[in-house]
């Protein structure tokens, strides 16, 4: 494996780092990966875990580029306007130079949280996108996300901390609901405007149709959905929320859902088993042969 | 702006070089010194607008990821006091070599700062050494992320502690945890440097008694407060260093006052 450190973009504004697979492990045709920031993060990810995939998909013979989009992490602000949605613009900025210097002709975007915003308009646009990862993204509380609902209460985590969120004083939150009704507590601060971050949602539907239209076109996607406080509590409910069976979309999107990590992968073992999800389908789907 | 590797071939760290972009060119660098891991996501936006502040001052700037963390290469629970001394020595040295600076300033936060009282102290010349909210004792540190960690894992629904193998949602290694364990400001001062600059956000008793043995060994040191309307250290809010500016300004102000 080897980096390098890159100034990109026609101002030379975006700063990324290529990781490349050691000559003799290089999938030939295979795809280049590309990474960005996550919320206020830099490149490199909570808990480091875009520098680690990175590492992870090198060993495995792919290229990535981690990068800051314009006026985030490390890179300047993007000079004149753009179109549309600038984040997407920076990304493609970031593919250019791929597909010039290095001959990539096909990208995996894989974006975690809010910067499944742009990846999947970017996804959506632009045909050289071959596969997607989205982690964390878009989620929508269905009938079968509320029949499973109650099952928190058998949770002897969530009384652990009511009990020492009692104690504690609860530094404003209310106790009985953040520990034990995540649903109401997010609602509650959504009413009082005192949530530190929020963004909307597309319509479910009108998302899933852009999921199959994605996925009509040959590209692949993989979804990672984590437990903890967020609104996904199953395997399948992707398929509820977007009222698309896995064979709808001709097997072309896959989930992977980890009931034990929380959504910003704190724990080692949790960042290693999505690691492991993500590093896996990448090579099972674009893993080809090694290039002579 | 040049982001860039360096140091040996097999361990490279990672770089950026903020050009002097001001009027005046000073002729020091100025060498900026990230917290420990565990801080390092939250006050890497700070450090950004710092090092714009300082080039804009007419500073060449550099900050680098210490070994095992950001870009560099390694692993976060691998990583040891002893490489990350030898980092601020090479980062300091590169700084002078790519700049083309006879003198280096340096700029640390946190472990950052304890790191880099620890090198000027072992024989690194610094022009100015300022020291942001910086560890003085590493048994109490520890206990800080410690703590940190509980509220964390309990709040992500999460059985622990993790136990001493992993820390703030990294790996941690009982290496590591001994090396700042025996950290101790207090135990060697930072004499390599011309001037010491102590920050904080609020009046810490240690870092009086800090000022007047550092004094009485001989250092010229100052020990400022600085309110900021966000803290690295104040526990859930800890997210908003991505605001600091006032203690940005106050650094930028005394380097550029003492420096040609």
């Amino acid at each position: 494996m080897r980096e390098r450190a890159l100034l990109i973009g026609e101002g030379q504004n975006l700063v990324g780092v290529l990781c490349e697979p050691e000559p003799a492990k290089k999938i030939a045709g295979a795809p280049a990966v590309l990474l960005w920031n996550v919320g206020i993060h830099h490149r490199v990810g909570p808990y480091r875990v875009f520098t680690d995939l990175a590492r992870r998909l090198a060993a495995e013979g792919f290229t990535s580029l981690r990068f800051d989009v314009a006026g985030q992490g490390d890179s300047a602000p993007r000079r004149g306007v753009v179109e549309g949605n600038t984040h997407v613009a920076d990304v493609q900025d970031v593919m250019a130079f791929l597909e010039k210097k290095m001959g990539f002709k096909a990208f995996v975007p894989a974006a975690f949280c809010s910067g499944v915003d742009a990846c999947h308009a970017l996804v959506r646009a632009d045909p050289r996108v071959a596969g997607t990862i989205y982690i964390e993204p878009y989620a929508w509380r269905t009938p079968g996300f509320w029949v499973r609902y109650p099952l928190r209460f058998l949770d002897a985590k969530r009384w652990k901390r009511r009990l020492s969120n009692k104690q504690a004083g609860a530094e404003g939150e209310k106790p009985d609901d953040v520990a034990l009704d995540p649903a109401a507590q997010e609602a509650a601060q959504q009413s009082d405007a005192g949530i530190v971050f929020s963004r909307s949602q597309p319509d479910p539907l009108v998302f899933g149709n852009e999921v199959a239209a994605i996925a009509a076109r040959g590209t692949r996607m993989l979804f990672l959905y984590f437990g903890g406080d967020t609104n996904v509590n199953h395997a399948g409910q992707l398929w509820e929320m977007i009222g698309k069976s896995s064979s709808d979309l001709g097997g072309k999107v896959e989930v992977s859902f980890d009931g034990e990590a929380d959504h910003i992968l704190y724990r080692p073992a949790d960042r290693a088993r999505a690691l492991e999800a993500m590093v896996a389908w990448t090579r099972k789907h674009f893993g080809g042969s090694v290039a002579s | 702006m040049k982001p860039f590797f360096f140091g040996p071939s097999t361990q490279p760290r990672y770089g950026l070089l903020h050009p002097p972009s001001g009027e005046s060119t000073r002729r020091a660098g100025v060498l900026l010194c990230y917290p420990g891991v565990q801080e390092y996501n939250i006050s890497h936006w700070a450090f950004r607008k710092l090092a714009g502040m300082l080039s804009r001052a007419g500073f060449p700037v550099l900050r680098f990821d210490w070994a095992g963390t950001g870009d560099s290469a390694g692993d976060a629970g691998a990583s040891r006091v002893a490489a990350w001394l030898e980092d601020v020595a090479m980062a300091a040295q590169e700084l002078q070599d790519s700049a083309e600076v006879e003198r280096v300033s340096l700029v640390g936060m946190r472990l950052g700062a304890a790191l880099a009282a620890r090198a000027v102290a072992s024989g690194l010349a610094a022009e100015d050494l300022v020291l942001w909210e910086p560890v003085l004792s590493g048994k109490k540190y520890l206990a800080e992320l410690e703590a940190l960690d509980r509220h964390e894992l309990e709040r992500l629904l999460h059985e622990g502690p993790a136990g001493d193998a992993e820390l703030g949602g990294y790996p941690f290694s009982k290496e590591t945890r001994a090396d700042l364990e025996a950290l101790d400001a207090a135990a060697e001062a930072p004499r390599g440097a011309k001037r010491v600059w102590l920050f904080s956000d609020r009046a810490r008793p240690e870092l009086q008694e800090l000022e007047k043995a550092w004094a009485a060994a001989g250092v010229q040191v100052t020990n400022e407060v600085v309110q900021d309307k966000a803290s690295v250290t104040s526990g859930g809010a800890r997210e908003a260093a991505a605001l600091y500016t006032t203690v940005l300004e106050s650094i930028t102000r005394r380097l550029s006052e003492g420096a040609a």
